[in-house]
């Protein structure tokens, strides 16, 4: 018994460990202009005001604008630029990414850690709608601006601990539950062999099937025997298709981080 | 040629010979056998009808002068039971009921004992056992060990009917190999069919069958085994201190007991023989006994009584190695109590690791 729970533990801890990624650099700018949409005193005003969500919340924040995206879709992309510049701060990458693509006339917010859970799909359609107005007139700063207030404000209406955060749109809240049932099921079945053990010593009296005892040593003696090949039979099964990735509001990149988040038009 | 009488060994069909393999075709499932091999399974179903049991009648030896008018039948009024003794001995209660009704009479119509083993053990080291054995048993309610008194302690000397014999036994078996791959697209599984056939000689020595109704086969198999080395010859000075119960269960009443035992035990030893297979079912087992010779012994077993809650549980041990046989009550609070907390805390431990993946 004590064996099976030590094995059990140490497969949840094997498990554990792939979960923990490498910690990205944090050497890049919070605002990246590529679209040269703002001027340098703006720039470093929200970068300064991204400072301060940073260090008041422990995720990382980035905003992006860009030209094109290349061809790629903007989930994609945006997803993408999260790895590639290894944003996200801590072993889970916490962050956002607010990119703007000015060819597609398209913006998406891509969430990671514990950045997924505080932004759930309606808080990113809510800053959609704050932040369209100013990008639709062109005003970009102050879409930006807004951008960072609901992002302080969303945060802030957090509780600091996120062990209850992972409600809305979360893959791993399912797996988290799935794997609750397991453990209650396999501690369930330990305590079940353990009390009917238990309860087999409160009666030692068994009636013996055989007479194993009572062999007369050495005289087990075997005169003839044959092992005869009669036929064979192969069965092949399909293997099962791999399930869909993605569904709900979480992906997986081409890197293979998982992210949340949203996007529209403008 | 005579090989076209063979059957496809797999189907059934009727085989034929094909000249450019010198092998056995079968038309109807594309086995294919080779010619020795269908002559041996030939031979092997033969051996497989053949079935014998054979038990000599009981060697029976004559009391000496005296020896019955040496001992005294003691006869429960309530539950039947029949014990003897030699005459110094004084029963009180019944060693299976506890009754104290207990009627004298001479002991008559009874056979002599071939051999008896002795006690080795003592009423003390019966009463120790029995504490020992409360130790370790979580589930046992804490007022049973408390209030608990010994009823009755008796050293009973326990009729067994001894079969000894040479068991020969031909058994054909139904195995696999299961081999499992994978390509990109498929899963296979290949399954290798294989009619296996052993056939052997197997004795067996004094295996006891207890010719006492009033005791319980589970309790009397349980403290198996007796060491034989210690059997002596039968004599009444033996009972001095003890009683012999009264078998109720004639040897032949025994025998289908002791061959399901023997057939049994033959099963076991021949299974063992075969390796290197998925599965392996036994299909048909022709097992016979030759040589079986059948003796009358009675064995040394300490019985033990006590009451807890108006109800009474029954201990034995083995008087000659000490091995302790009983059932104890079960305190199903403590059974629930041990079933929760055992969940509850291992839950509460893997959920805590679970919180430190996700
Ligand atoms: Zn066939
Ligand atoms: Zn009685």
């Amino acid at each position: 018994m004590k064996k099976t729970l030590f094995f059990f533990i140490l497969v949840f801890l094997a498990g554990s460990t792939s979960f923990y990624q490498a910690m990205g650099s944090d050497a890049y700018e919070y605002v990246a202009d590529k679209a040269d949409l703002l001027l340098d005193y703006e720039i470093s005003e929200l970068n300064e005001q991204i400072s301060a969500i940073i260090q008041a919340h422990g995720f990382d924040v980035a905003i992006v604008a860009i030209e094109t995206t290349d061809g790629k879709s903007i989930t994609a992309y945006t997803d993408d630029y999260f790895d590639q510049y290894g944003l996200g701060l801590g072993p889970d990458r916490d962050g956002l990414i607010f990119l703007i693509s000015m060819a597609q006339r398209q913006w998406h917010i891509t969430t990671h850690g514990k950045c997924t859970a505080i932004f759930g799909g309606s808080a990113i359609d809510a800053i959609g709608s704050s932040l369209t107005p100013y990008l639709s007139s062109g005003d970009y700063y102050s879409a930006f601006e807004t951008l960072l207030e609901r992002i302080d404000s969303y945060a802030f209406s957090q509780p600091s601990s996120f062990s209850g955060g992972y409600i809305e749109y979360d893959e791993s809240s399912e797996e988290r539950y799935v794997g609750i049932l397991a453990v209650i099921l396999i501690s369930l079945g330990i305590a079940l062999f353990t009390v009917f053990s238990m309860k087999r010593q409160m009666n030692t009296a068994r009636r013996q099937r055989a007479a194993g005892n009572f062999v007369r040593e050495g005289s087990f003696n075997l005169t003839r025997q044959s092992d005869m090949f009669v036929h064979t039979h192969t069965t092949r099964t399909r293997k099962a298709e791999a399930p869909p990735s993605g569904g709900g509001a979480t992906h997986t990149s081409s890197g293979g981080s998982r992210f949340g988040g949203g996007g529209g038009k403008f | 040629m005579s090989v076209l009488e063979y059957k496809c060994p797999h189907c059934g069909g009727a085989l034929v010979f094909d000249s450019g393999t010198q092998k056995m075709l079968c038309p109807f499932c594309d086995s294919s056998f080779d010619v020795e091999a269908l002559r041996q399974h030939d031979e092997n179903l033969k051996s497989l009808e053949q079935e014998n049991i054979n038990w000599d009648d009981l060697e029976e030896s004559d009391w000496k002068r005296g020896e019955l008018e040496d001992m005294i039948l003691f006869s429960c009024s309530s539950c039947g039971g029949e014990i003897m003794g030699d005459k110094s001995t004084v029963a009180k209660s019944c060693p299976y009921c506890g009754n104290t009704a207990i009627m004298t009479k001479q002991v008559s119509g009874v056979l002599r004992p071939d051999c008896i083993i002795p006690f080795k053990l003592d009423k003390n080291a019966a009463k120790k056992a029995l504490t020992g054995f409360y130790n370790g048993k979580p589930l046992l309610p804490g007022a049973f060990r408390s209030q608990n008194s010994i009823d009755s302690i008796t050293g009973i000397y326990v009729p067994f009917w001894l079969f000894d014999c040479d068991a020969h036994a031909a058994i054909q078996y139904k195995a696999t190999r299961v081999h499992m791959w994978s390509d990109s697209k498929y899963n296979y599984v290949k399954t290798d069919h294989y009619e296996l056939f052993r056939e052997g000689d197997i004795s067996f020595e004094r295996v006891p069958v207890d010719g006492s109704a009033k005791m319980d086969d589970s309790y009397m198999d349980a403290i198996e085994p007796f060491d034989y080395s210690a059997a002596v010859d039968f004599q009444t000075a033996f009972l001095s201190g003890f009683v012999a119960d009264k078998y109720d269960v004639d040897c032949e009443q025994s025998k289908p007991r002791a061959n399901d035992r023997i057939k049994a035990s033959t099963e076991d030893a021949f299974s063992e023989t075969v390796a290197g297979y998925s599965t392996c079912i036994p299909q048909k087992a022709s097992i016979s006994i030759e040589d079986g010779k059948i003796r009358y012994a009675l064995l040394p077993v300490w019985m033990l009584n006590t009451k807890y809650n108006g109800k009474t549980y029954t201990f034995a041990m083995n008087g000659q190695t000490g091995r302790f046989i009983g059932a104890l009550p079960i305190h199903w609070g403590k059974f629930w109590l041990y079933l929760t907390g055992i969940s509850a805390l291992l839950s509460t431990l893997g959920i805590l690791v679970i919180n430190l993946m996700f």
